[in-house]
């Protein structure tokens, strides 16, 4: 399995498509920085040019993680079926369970080094831009990365697994989409009428994150600022990378290429 | 005793409820290039699928190597190159990366080994180009670069001549009886160009089906398939008793268009011409029929006793 990571992380190194991922992501955090300070510069009485507003827009919407972890995946693997590529793995002797494990690590590594730079930019250029005011600040926007990082790990798991189990990637995303978002919402949604749904429905992140969290102008209520929250977040994190890893060896290891 | 590289007991593999490959057994013997003939959907892609591990058998075994559990198959595989259907590659890397991701991932020591087999299959030179870029005749050559990479034990080629131009055929029929050849390495190809397999290939197994129909040696086939001339003369009956004086040994038959075959000859085609022409017949026809491979998969097909 190590071969096999070290080959797709020289791959990585080598797939543009991945620098222009990180161009994509630093410049738009560092262009609405920047429209946010043209706004403050030029519109009288604009309430919105603080960093509290802009830290704001992640820390309200902690499921982002897991969207950009998606799109790390698939920029790294939709072409894998239709390339041809996984079955050069399988025939150099690589089993499907190191295979997936292999993805899983560096799709990691790539999402970590990716997170570092856009963080740093986002950061930056909200200090640079932006009066520091506001009820966000920077240790909440810290404080979300070990909070959201399990729950966005098991969503990388996720990515994987059905890219993997589905030789259409738009297929697989659009699971993605209804396992983490669409089916979540439904049980919240009837939870409202079928009460023994209600704690099911809030050990999801989706919901959690939405129930739990007050995030706005004035307030900053997050779900990792207390221990109990922080130890919510990792729970349901631990769980869906148990979820989706456990399924993920199982459902792959006797899958017949097409 | 024979060293087989390749056995299988048994194998068969259904796609749902269809059948793709029924009760086969192949043997492909160390040293040996093996050639895998059968038409579309005969199964020879599954087949070579089910011994690269890109599908698993619904029952029956496969041994690599002499070894038959799963773990220890994927360890021989390792031991084995292999292009099967089209050789995948990452589009947006060029050739010299793409090799030596596959070092990478082969767990090979030494990068000179990706200028080596870039060199070896003839596309060094297009080794800064990007993958997606590269014609379909370079784009095998790259896939057999990718296959050869850390010198394996077995080559596993799935139509390789697909897309080669003619010069590009006969420069990687060389290259395949070369490795062969020098470096003692065993090679299963399938290909519909029968022609170019009975060039190649020591021996031969015909699928049809998903039924393994025979398996033959090259030897074998040039014994059940010996060369014949072919005589067509403006007096048959004169023909056929002048041979029957002059030529003992020989075993002819007069075929229905009232020409004379003549199988086995023990004598040149202008010694039969020159028999003809003495007595002052007229020859309409002489051919001369090599051996074909083509000829006895048909007849093996057919159901009938193969000839050529």
């Amino acid at each position: 399995m190590l071969n096999y990571i070290k080959s797709e992380c020289y791959r990585a190194l080598h797939t543009r498509s991945l620098y222009l991922l990180l161009g994509i992501f630093g410049g738009l955090t560092a262009f609405l920085n920047l429209v946010l300070y043209l706004f403050t510069a030029y519109t009288p009485n604009f309430r919105y040019g603080t960093t509290s507003f802009s830290y704001s827009n992640l820390v309200s919407q902690p499921m982002l993680y897991c969207i950009a972890a998606c799109i790390v995946v698939s920029v790294l693997y939709e072409g894998d079926s239709r390339n041809g590529t996984r079955k050069n793995s399988i025939a150099y002797g690589i089993s499907r369970t190191s295979m997936f494990l292999g993805k899983c690590v560096v799709s990691l590594i790539v999402s970590l080094i990716i997170l570092i730079p856009v963080m740093a930019v986002y950061l930056g250029s909200a200090v640079v831009f932006l009066e520091e005011a506001g009820p966000v600040t920077v240790q909440d926007m810290l404080m979300e990365i070990p909070g959201v990082s399990l729950i966005a790990l098991s969503a990388l798991i996720l990515a994987i697994l059905l890219l993997e189990l589905f030789d259409k990637t738009i297929l697989g995303l659009i699971v993605w989409y209804a396992i983490l978002f669409a089916i979540p919402k439904v049980i919240f949604i009837l939870s409202m009428k079928l009460s023994f749904l209600t704690p099911l429905a809030l050990w999801l992140p989706v919901n959690f994150f939405s129930a739990e969290m007050t995030v706005n102008l004035t307030t900053c209520s997050t779900i990792w600022q207390t221990a109990a929250g922080m130890a919510k977040c990792l729970l349901a994190g631990t769980a869906g990378i148990l979820l989706f890893g456990i399924s993920g060896v199982l459902l792959l290891r006797k899958k017949d290429l097409s | 005793m024979k060293e087989y590289v390749i056995e299988t007991r048994n194998l068969s593999k259904s796609y749902g409820s269809v059948p793709a490959l029924e009760q086969v057994d192949i043997h492909v013997e160390k040293g040996s290039i093996y050639g895998l003939i059968g038409d579309n959907g005969a199964g020879k892609s599954t087949l070579l699928k089910l011994l690269t591990g890109h599908v698993f058998p619904t029952s029956g075994e496969i041994f690599l190597f002499g070894r038959y559990q799963e773990q220890e198959l994927r360890r021989c595989r390792r031991q084995i190159g292999a292009i099967i259907e089209q050789p995948g590659f990452f589009p947006g890397m060029t050739v010299e990366q793409m090799l030596e991701y596959c070092r990478i991932q082969k767990g090979i020591p030494g990068r000179e080994k990706v200028e080596e087999n870039l060199k070896l299959t003839d596309i060094w030179e297009k080794r800064k180009c990007m993958c997606r870029n590269l014609s379909l005749g370079q784009k095998q050559r790259l896939g057999l670069s990718m296959a050869m990479i850390g010198e394996p034990q077995l080559l596993i080629l799935d139509e390789p001549i697909n897309g080669l131009d003619p010069s590009g055929i006969i420069e990687f029929r060389n290259l395949l009886q070369r490795l062969n050849h020098e470096k003692n390495i065993t090679i299963l190809l399938s290909s519909h160009i029968l022609a170019e397999l009975q060039q190649t290939a020591s021996a031969f197994g015909f699928l049809s089906k998903g039924h393994l129909l025979e398996e033959i040696s090259a030897d074998e086939l040039q014994q059940k398939c010996t060369a014949s001339f072919i005589v067509m003369v403006s007096d048959t009956e004169t023909y056929a008793a002048l041979l029957e004086r002059n030529c003992p040994d020989d075993f002819f038959k007069v075929l229905p268009d009232q020409s004379i075959q003549i199988t086995n000859p023990q004598r040149t085609l202008e010694f039969y011409s020159r028999l003809a022409s003495e007595q002052g017949l007229i020859i309409t026809r002489l051919e001369e029929r090599q051996p074909s491979l083509e000829k006895y998969y048909v007849d093996l097909k057919q159901g009938g006793k193969p000839s050529c």
